[in-house]
């Protein structure tokens, strides 16, 4: 529980952050991979998102899984 | 006055490059201007234009009427043009990792200054001889505290990957960058990994996570920031040392494949000996003083024997060409340990360089860079004349369209290099005589001088078109 409260502010400090500032201009394409990277390499707010990502597709998984006759 | 937009520019939406009058401009849009001012008023660009990392530039605001009367041009640029503009899949890896470390050390000293560089192009960094300079100043913007590393698989693909495809694998990169153009994509090379690369905290980091990230983040992208800055998601000194991480890694990488090829150790195994070799140096380096020569193209450039030849001649730069990875990585490391202005370029001359990219002209071929210096051609024909079947005649035209001027060696049939050619396969080649080269030489130059440099009957034709 506390792994997910830590994951889910790390999620609403990104996107709180992330509403607040203009994006730079730029051509390049950064992929999800390098975002999703960088966030990680970046810290405790960006390990938050990717555990938040990754905790819902567990989730996800884990109830297909069971509700399997 | 006749204004050409340089192909290659198109992608960048703050300004774009032109060719004026044989002059290269760059103008920068109304959009970009301050971030420009603010780059030039940190004092960075002078610092790299000192150094050498950079092409110096010129502002000359007071043509922008006279060249683009219809607007929105705020400042124009002028730079002195690359003498020879090559692409990272012509590149040796020598030079490819010479690009990248300048990349990074450049990305490095910028955001000392708050600034960053907004992509990760190879095509920004071109060569002086075997000096890499960046020649984008546009790539330079204001840095945010706290944003991510946009262009990190740009980076990654670019010139991470292609260095790692001979560094762990022994493989060049240039015929798989070559059909990519941008470089080598991030899902394709990570399905060449096996199991004990993940001990490697480097591949770990870069290229296995990152590819992992990439294939099952896709479907939770929607939950991804939208584009651009992200304060505060990547503090400024883990920027800096993920970035001092990959020099670090990249400085220390080199080939897989170390044995020398067959080239490489070619001028110690052929058939002549240093007398013969010395008449052939001296007849370059007259021939380049005759003729008051800047550029020479040398094909078959080996290790940069006849090049340095040329350049004691007078010449003020050499391209050397040549397919074989170990000799383009000795004609590199000479150039680096000697000083001298020898750009090394990989090319198969049986399928040179085309022009590919957007509209097939956003990286113009071989035969589009043409030179108006002359060419060097030693030792060179009869491989492809008899290992690759390419007609004789055909192959002279080639060569003597690339430059008005130059220097061909003819290797006869009895020559011992060209029977260990012939050895195993029929003697298809009626007209590789010298009476036929000759004379199709004349018929299209002024033939300057000939000599004969070994007792097998090599000779030399130096020529001038007509």
């Amino acid at each position: 529980m506390v792994g997910r409260r830590v994951a889910a502010m790390g999620f609403m400090v990104l996107l709180f952050s992330v509403a607040t500032v203009q994006p730079a201009s730029a051509y390049v394409d950064p992929g999800s991979g390098s975002i999703l990277l960088q966030l990680i390499l970046g810290g405790i707010a960006g390990i938050g998102v990717v555990a938040k990502l990754y905790w819902q597709r567990l989730k996800h998984g884990v109830s297909h899984f069971l509700r399997k006759p | 006055m006749p204004i050409t937009g340089v192909k290659g520019s198109f992608r960048d939406p703050s300004g774009r490059v032109y060719e004026v009058d044989g002059r290269i401009v760059r103008t920068i849009r109304p959009s970009f201007l301050q971030q420009f001012e603010f780059v030039k008023s940190t004092g960075l660009f002078d610092r790299l234009e000192s150094e050498g990392h950079l092409l110096p530039v010129r502002v000359i605001n007071e043509e922008i009427p006279r060249h683009f009367p219809e607007g929105g041009v705020s400042a124009l640029l002028e730079a002195p043009r690359v003498p020879f503009i090559s692409h990272p899949y012509e590149w040796p890896f020598s030079a490819l990792k010479a690009a990248a470390l300048l990349h990074l050390d450049i990305h490095l000293t910028a955001l000392e200054r708050d600034v960053t560089l907004s992509d990760a192009s190879a095509y920004n960094v071109q060569f002086q001889g075997c000096h890499p300079v960046f020649i984008d100043h546009l790539s330079f913007r204001r840095y945010q505290p706290g944003e991510l590393w946009q262009a990190h698989r740009q980076f990654c693909e670019a010139f991470l990957l292609p260095l790692l495809l001979r560094a762990l694998f022994g493989c060049p990169h240039n015929a798989w960058y070559r059909g990519h153009v941008e470089g080598i994509s991030l899902e394709e090379f990570s399905r060449l990994l096996r199991w004990h690369h993940y001990f490697n905290r480097n591949l770990l980091t870069h290229v296995i996570l990152q590819s992992w990230l990439q294939h099952t983040g896709r479907s939770t992208a929607y939950n991804l920031p939208k584009t651009g800055a992200i304060p505060t998601a990547l503090p400024r000194e883990r920027f800096q040392r993920l970035l001092r991480d990959l020099r670090d890694w990249i400085a220390g990488m080199s080939p897989a494949d170390r044995q020398p090829s067959t080239w490489q150790e070619y001028v110690n195994q052929n058939s002549y000996d240093q007398a013969e070799r010395g008449v052939k140096k001296r007849f370059i380096t007259d021939f380049v003083a005759m003729t008051s020569t800047v550029e020479v193209w040398d094909f078959g450039c080996n290790a940069g024997e006849y090049s340095k030849a040329a350049l004691e001649g007078g010449a003020s730069r050499v391209v050397g060409f040549d397919f074989d990875q170990g000799a383009l990585e000795a004609c590199f490391k000479r150039s680096v340990d000697e000083g001298l202005a020898i750009q090394t370029v990989f090319l198969d001359v049986a399928n040179p360089s085309p022009s590919q990219g957007w509209g097939q002209m956003e990286r113009l071929g071989l035969r589009e860079r043409a030179s108006g210096g002359a060419v060097l051609a030693l030792a060179f024909m009869h491989h492809l004349v008899i290992s690759k079947n390419i007609p004789f005649g055909e192959l002279l035209d080639w060569l003597m369209e690339l430059a008005p001027r130059g220097v061909i060696e003819f290797v006869p049939k009895s020559d011992p290099m060209v029977q260990r050619l012939l050895h195993l396969r029929e003697d298809i080649f009626p007209d590789y005589t010298w009476e036929y080269w000759h004379a199709h030489v004349q018929r299209m130059a002024r033939i300057l001088k000939t000599k004969r440099v070994s007792s097998t009957g090599r000779t030399l034709i130096a020529y001038e078109r007509n």
